[in-house]
C-alpha cells in the first residue's frame, strides 16, 4: 500500500468524520467559480520526506489543510479549525500498514481573501513508520504433541 | 599552545570558555548558510513565471534575543525592482486557479531527512574557514 495514498484516506476519514464537507480538491464550477458545499475543508499538499531508521522504513510528513469560510466573518473558521486541532494534535490517525509515531500540528494561519472569504491553512506534521511483520518459529502444530506429566 | 579537540561537546565547550563570542558568531554564520541552503531549495521549487519570484527568493539574518540566532527564507524585491506579492498565492493555492505549488513546504521536506548532517556539515565547514583566517593572520 503506498503510505501516499493511506495517509490521504485517513486524513479525510478523520476530518469527515466531524461531519464537515472534505474535498481533496473542490469542485468548480463551468464560469469557474465554486461548486463546493461552504464552509469546507481541503486536504492540501502532504509532502513526504523519508524517515528510516536501521530497522524499518518510515516518512515523516507535512499535510496542509485548508479551511475556507464564506460566513462574513473568521470565527466559523476557526472553529472548524479548532474542531481538527482537537482530533489530530497529538491524536490518532489509521493508516493502514503504518503505525502513526507522531502527530502534531506546527502552525496555523488564517487570512481574508479578495473575494470576500476566509482561507485558514493549518500544517500537521506526522510520522509514520511501516508495520513490522514478526516472524515466528514453527509451532508445535503440525503432526507434533507434547505430553507432561 | 597545544590544543586536541576530539568531538563536538569538546567544540562547544572550547568555544564556551575561551570565546564565547567567537562561538556565537560562528552559530550566526552557520544558521544562516543553512537559511541560505533553504532558500536556495526555495527557488528550486518554485514555479517559473514571468514575474521575479525566484530572484525574489532570498535568506536574511534578522534580530535574535541574547542567546538565539535567527536568519528567515524571505521574499523580497529582486534585482526586478519588483515584489512578487503573488508568491503567497503561489505557495497556498489562493490563486485563481487554486494550485498549490507548495515550494516552500517542499524546500522543508527536501531538507528534513539530512536536517542534522546539514547542521554539522555547515557548522564544520564556518569553523574551518574560521580556523584558517586565523592561521593566516597569524601567519602561519
Amino acid at each position: 500500500m503506498a503510505a501516499e495514498w493511506e495517509t490521504q484516506k485517513a486524513l479525510y476519514t478523520a476530518i469527515s468524520a466531524l461531519g464537515l464537507t472534505v474535498y481533496d480538491a473542490a469542485p468548480q464550477v463551468a464560469d469557474g467559480g465554486s461548486g463546493a458545499n461552504w464552509p469546507y475543508v481541503e486536504v492540501g499538499a502532504v509532502v513526504f520526506a523519508e524517515w528510516d531508521t536501521k530497522p524499518v522504513t518510515g516518512f515523516d510528513f507535512v499535510a496542509r489543510i485548508h479551511t475556507r469560510s464564506r460566513s462574513g466573518g473568521m470565527k466559523e473558521a476557526k472553529d472548524i479549525q479548532g474542531q481538527i486541532y482537537d482530533r489530530m494534535h497529538l491524536g490518532e490517525l489509521t493508516i493502514t500498514g503504518y503505525n502513526l509515531v507522531l502527530l502534531r500540528r506546527e502552525s496555523s494561519d488564517l487570512a481574508r481573501m479578495a473575494d470576500g472569504s476566509f482561507h485558514g491553512i493549518c500544517e500537521y506534521r506526522g510520522m509514520i513508520e511501516k508495520t513490522q511483520i514478526v516472524a515466528h518459529g514453527p509451532a508445535f502444530d503440525s503432526g507434533f504433541s507434547l505430553a507432561f506429566g | 599552545m597545544k590544543m586536541t579537540i576530539t568531538g563536538t561537546a569538546d567544540v562547544a565547550k572550547v568555544l564556551r570558555e575561551i570565546a564565547p563570542r567567537e562561538g556565537i558568531n560562528l552559530v550566526r554564520t552557520t544558521v544562516h548558510d543553512i537559511a541560505g541552503q533553504l532558500a536556495k531549495s526555495g527557488k528550486k521549487n518554485a514555479p517559473s513565471d514571468e514575474g521575479g519570484l525566484k530572484k525574489s527568493i532570498k535568506h536574511k539574518r534578522q534580530r535574535g534575543k541574547p542567546g538565539v540566532v535567527i536568519s528567515s527564507v524571505v521574499v523580497a524585491e529582486g534585482v526586478t525592482k519588483v515584489f512578487p506579492f503573488y508568491w503567497r498565492y503561489l505557495e497556498y493555492g489562493q490563486g485563481p486557479d487554486g494550485v498549490e505549488h507548495a515550494f516552500f513546504l517542499r524546500a522543508l521536506q527536501e531538507m528534513r531527512p539530512n536536517m542534522d548532517n546539514i547542521y554539522l556539515q555547515a557548522f564544520v565547514k564556518k569553523l574551518e574557514a574560521r580556523l584558517a583566517r586565523e592561521r593566516k593572520r597569524a601567519g602561519k
